[in-house]
């Protein structure tokens, strides 16, 4: 507590210093309540005894503000001033503001079924299949959104939660590191991985749904040759066996029958990829961040002081600029 | 006094209590804690000692065992006179006009 006196004008010290210090040692030994008292009191003393008249030109903070060429001696204490205002409403500002945490969820993006033929030269690729700068849009996209939406309760409209999550791909990567704000960690956190997770489940039934497509295509056109040929058949057997006609639809069975093997094949080929709808994996989960992204203190606090510091010097040269000029009107 | 804590003005305080002699830091705490039951940090304390001497009302003595007493000049003693009869004639009627209430 005794190195509190430190904090008053030297003047001050000179003069008060050595009973202070010894009233000090005479009301120890204080309880942890009695020194906080104590402090806060001599605090408010040093402020007392800085701001009064007599002792306030003691202050010895000013030197560096001081020696600066363009500012007359006499003004520094606006400078002083102002930087300490500026600091005081920056820190005003980081105490009062909502804060805004920040977590991010890395997905690996790996090419699935739906992908066969996808390249895109001189984009973000794997293997030329996969096109991350689209897959970055569909990470952030409403539909997304709204399978996150049911994954985290959220009473908001996906565009909503949409607007809450950016996502970027680090530099000649597969990656995906989705990121979510909330004004909570764990939201944040929670937001972030339920993004992730939706859109995998997004890919992966996007995926599925072009497998079925394409099955169900490959079917209908194996369902009508089936037909084609039995119709055939048919109507071979009907035709006399030494008929010109039998021989042409035989022949056409054939060709029908090669096809409809081909198909069937291509059939089981499509039936396999199905295995590879997977189309990723987290590979990296949000954790709550412990520090908020925003207000930065590092970001804002300097800020206020140089903002409140450049106030100081304006206002110092103004003010001195208009007393030169009160100095040199004509006196009567 | 009592009961407004740190917000009954120190110099009265001071000045009442070297009105019984004059005292150094410790006592005056000690002093007024006893009978005012408020205590003055040291902080408030020198500030004002510090006001009243810049007015006049106190003065300082040479130092014992390095702690400095302070007593009242008579300029101290008369603007305390005059302030406590002020703040005793105000009591008075304010307690009487008090009396109205449970």
């Amino acid at each position: 507590v005794k190195s509190l006196i430190a904090l008053y004008p030297a003047r001050w010290r000179q003069r008060y210093g050595t009973e202070m210090a010894h009233l000090l040692k005479d009301l120890a030994p204080f309880s942890l309540a009695a020194r906080l008292r104590v402090a806060a009191d001599l605090i408010r003393g040093a402020i007392g005894a800085h701001l009064s008249k007599e002792f306030r030109m003691t202050i010895d903070l000013g030197g560096a503000i001081r020696g600066y060429p363009g500012v007359p001696r006499h003004r520094w204490r606006i400078v002083l001033g102002l930087a300490v205002l500026g600091l005081l409403a920056a820190a005003a500002y980081v105490t009062v503001v909502p804060r805004v945490y920040t977590a991010t969820a890395a997905v690996n993006v790996e090419p699935t079924a739906a992908n066969q033929n996808n390249a895109v030269a001189g984009s973000h690729t794997v293997g030329a299949t996969v096109n991350l700068d689209t897959e970055a849009q569909v990470a952030v996209s409403i539909r997304v959104a709204a399978i996150a939406r049911r994954m985290l309760h959220s009473p908001v409209t996906p565009w909503t939660l949409a607007q809450r999550v950016t996502d970027t791909i680090p530099p000649n990567s597969t990656l995906l590191d989705i990121a979510c704000t909330a004004s909570s960690a764990i939201g944040a956190a929670t937001c972030a991985n339920d993004f992730a997770k939706a859109y995998l489940q997004n890919r992966s039934q996007s995926a599925t749904n072009y497998l079925n497509q394409q099955l169900a295509k490959l079917h209908q056109k194996i369902n009508a040759l089936n037909q084609a040929e039995s119709a055939l058949s048919t109507k071979i057997s009907a035709l006399p066996s030494d008929s010109p006609a039998r021989a042409a639809d035989q022949a056409r069975l054939k060709t029908d029958q090669n096809q409809s093997a081909k198909l069937t094949q291509q059939y089981a080929a499509t039936s396999a990829l199905a295995a590879q709808t997977n189309g990723g994996a987290v590979i990296t989960s949000a954790t709550p961040p412990g520090n908020p992204s925003s207000p930065s203190n590092l970001l804002v606090l300097p800020g206020g002081l140089a903002a409140g510091l450049l106030l100081g010097l304006i206002a110092a040269f103004l003010r001195d600029r208009r007393d030169k000029r009160q100095t040199s009107l004509p006196t009567r | 006094v009592t009961g407004l804590g740190r917000f009954a003005d120190p110099s009265v305080l001071v000045l009442a209590s070297l009105a019984s002699g004059p005292k150094h830091g410790y006592a005056l705490i000690k002093d007024i804690q006893g009978f005012a039951a408020t205590t003055v940090g040291p902080g408030t304390l020198y500030a004002a000692l510090h006001r009243l001497q810049q007015r006049g009302l106190i003065e300082a003595l040479p130092e014992q065992d390095r702690r400095r007493p302070y007593q009242l000049t008579p300029a101290g003693v008369e603007a305390a006179r005059t302030y406590l009869r002020h703040a005793s004639q105000v009591t008075a009627i304010g307690l009487s006009r008090l009396e109205g209430y449970a």
